[in-house]
């Protein structure tokens, strides 16, 4: 079994961006380098794997001790179906690559952002289409990136370009049972897991790597594999970390 | 039957294959919702007296499926210019809905107010774009009857009673009968207690357009009984009405709220009248600034006159969101009370904390 070590942790972010400046960050990015950073040795690997979530997901729904003059028109959705599409597998403690940006779409509708969970890249742009026939106001208030889109109506859109690495909550000002994640990473090595759970991080450099899963309430969970050249690793997780 | 078999088999061994029942890979609805807010202000005057308020809540809500839910709101504050402590029960309702495109909602138990715009979307600290809420809600009106109680314009009242509320894309229409009158204020676990009156409460609007309703209601009933003045051998009734309207759109949000209260006294029926108009502007992502003005208008009555009074309240509030969860506000707030000649100014800071737990 590939998996040789799995911890349990929150972290600050995917990427947490650097805050440290000159010599400093030249010493890390060394010490990176000749320590876990992914080093690129010939042809690159893949990581492949399945993602499985042990324990019961619950999702917010409405509530209100005045729930307004009018009453909705539909039950909020949950979407998508398969809770396994709000996990994002990434390569951890990769170096920053030039990534191509993204465009990317995250929907209002029933009252739920779909999907709630997205990976872009940094430069990316992300759509906030409104489908639903009354007002939605997307905001974040989140360290790497903070925004408000104000109030529009159904049919219209607004978009915010992500320019920093890391996890941006987003929520709607009208509507408290709403919330999204936009992961954002400044490298390729990233995949959201199909219904069934599998994914795959294509062209991984060879070597040890750390492949965490996230998920918005369950955390980050890391395993270590060994990457080899044209092979393909498999990292499986379970999510949470199972006790002992 | 036989046919079935291999189907029940083929389900057996796909339900041994699978590694996790379908529900542990999806998200389901909580059947419990939990959100808290607390919020502390304080407000120097100009004679430089001090003035703390505090408040804490909690909205509960837990699903009973088949679209039931309970719904509890407790709360405790320390009221800033009386520094009176007290908790509280405002909500305790069993409420059903079926949403639909004509979505119909029954409420019955200890209600929010079925009146009133203020109710509707001030109450809660967080919800507030000013740091005062509308005086309305709590000033009492000059007196009406000598030596009677002096009632609300229109009050945050928590009654007992039965509410339904239908609605389509574009309107609204509700009914309620409560055990309150929105005249005056009346506290599950606060002394002294109104007694009380059976009021019936109809109100209905339009949305023209997503981002701008126009509504109006009428409460009737009773608000004094025989015998709580000398002059008072009967109860007396008042009739409510108000006409209410909220407009946003992108970073603008107004609200204005008119009332007319007509009120049966010993003397005939006295008219009180208020209004209020507040505006929120969403300057950035953390910034916003907030104004609302209110004024009453209603008579003091003696024995021998009558004269009309008015309060005027100005207030503005500039508030910056450290997160999601936490807002700081400034703001000034100009009084003119029933009255009086001239404006009292109040200086206010606020921090305002909220969140959703489940």
């Amino acid at each position: 079994m590939p998996l040789l070590d799995m911890t349990l942790g929150r972290s600050r972010g995917p990427l947490a961006p650097p805050r440290l400046v000159g010599p400093v960050v030249a010493l890390v990015a060394g010490l990176a380098l000749l320590t876990e950073g992914p080093v690129a040795q010939g042809q690159p690997g893949s990581v492949v794997g399945r993602v499985e979530i042990g324990v019961p997901i619950s999702a917010r729904r409405p509530s209100g001790a005045y729930p307004g003059r009018a009453v909705a028109a539909a039950a909020p959705a949950l979407a998508p179906v398969s809770e396994l599409r709000h996990v994002v597998i990434y390569l951890r403690n990769a170096r920053p690559q030039a990534v191509a940006p993204m465009h990317v779409a995250i929907r209002q509708h029933h009252e739920t952002f779909s999907p709630r969970v997205v990976a872009v890249t940094v430069g990316s742009e992300v759509e906030f289409p409104n489908d639903d026939p009354f007002y939605h106001n997307v905001f974040s208030l989140s360290r790497a990136k903070n925004f408000n889109l104000g109030r529009y109506p159904r049919g219209d859109t607004r978009s915010v370009r992500f320019d920093r690495p890391g996890i941006v909550k987003v929520f709607c000002e009208i509507h408290s049972h709403m919330s999204a994640t936009v992961m954002v990473l400044d490298h390729p090595w990233f995949a959201v897991p199909n219904d069934n759970g599998r994914f795959e991080l294509p062209s991984v450099p060879t070597g040890e790597q750390s492949i965490t899963a996230w998920h918005e309430r369950l955390g980050d969970t890391t395993v270590r594999v060994r990457v080899d050249s044209g092979q393909s690793a498999t990292a499986d997780f379970v999510l949470p970390v199972p006790a002992r | 039957m036989k046919r079935s078999r291999p189907v029940v088999l083929l389900a057996l061994a796909f339900a041994s294959v699978a590694p996790l029942a379908a529900s542990a890979q999806e998200a389901r609805p909580s059947r419990v919702a939990i959100d808290t807010a607390a919020a502390v202000d304080d407000s120097v005057d100009a004679n430089g007296r001090h003035l703390t308020g505090l408040w804490v809540d909690a909205v509960v809500s837990v699903g009973l499926g088949k679209g039931f839910e309970a719904v509890a709101w407790p709360i405790a504050q320390r009221v800033a210019n009386t520094g009176v402590r007290s908790a509280d029960l405002w909500i305790a309702t069993l409420r059903y809905e079926r949403p639909g495109p004509i979505g119909v909602r029954v409420d019955g138990g200890l209600l929010g107010s079925p009146v009133g715009l203020a109710n509707l979307s001030v109450r809660r600290p967080h919800l507030n774009p000013t740091i005062a809420q509308p005086a309305a809600l709590f000033t009492a009106l000059p007196a009406l009857e000598p030596g009677g109680p002096r009632p609300n314009l229109l009050g945050a009242i928590y009654p007992f009673g039965g509410q339904v509320s239908v609605s389509g894309t574009r309107w609204d229409a509700r009914a309620a009968v409560i055990d309150t009158s929105p005249l005056r204020r009346r506290g599950i676990f606060v002394d002294p207690k109104p007694p009380r009156f059976a009021n019936l409460v109809l109100g209905g609007g339009v949305t023209p357009f997503v981002g701008f309703r126009v509504g109006a209601s009428m409460t009737r009933g009773g608000w004094m009984r025989a015998g709580e003045s000398s002059t008072t051998p009967t109860t007396r009734n008042a009739t409510i009405v108000t006409v209410e309207s909220e407009l946003s759109f992108a970073y603008s949000k107004f609200a204005g709220e008119w009332v007319r209260d007509a009120i049966e006294t010993s003397s005939g029926t006295r008219v009180a009248t208020g209004w209020f108009v507040q505006g929120q502007q969403t300057l950035a992502p953390r910034w916003f600034v907030a104004g609302r003005v209110e004024r009453l208008e209603s008579p003091l009555v003696s024995l021998a006159s009558s004269q009309a009074q008015r309060m005027t309240t100005v207030e503005e509030t500039l508030g910056y969101r450290v997160t999601q969860d936490l807002t700081v506000r400034a703001g000034h707030r100009a009084r003119r009370g029933f009255g009086r000649p001239d404006y009292g100014h109040q200086f206010s800071m606020s921090l305002v904390w909220w969140k959703r737990w489940i």
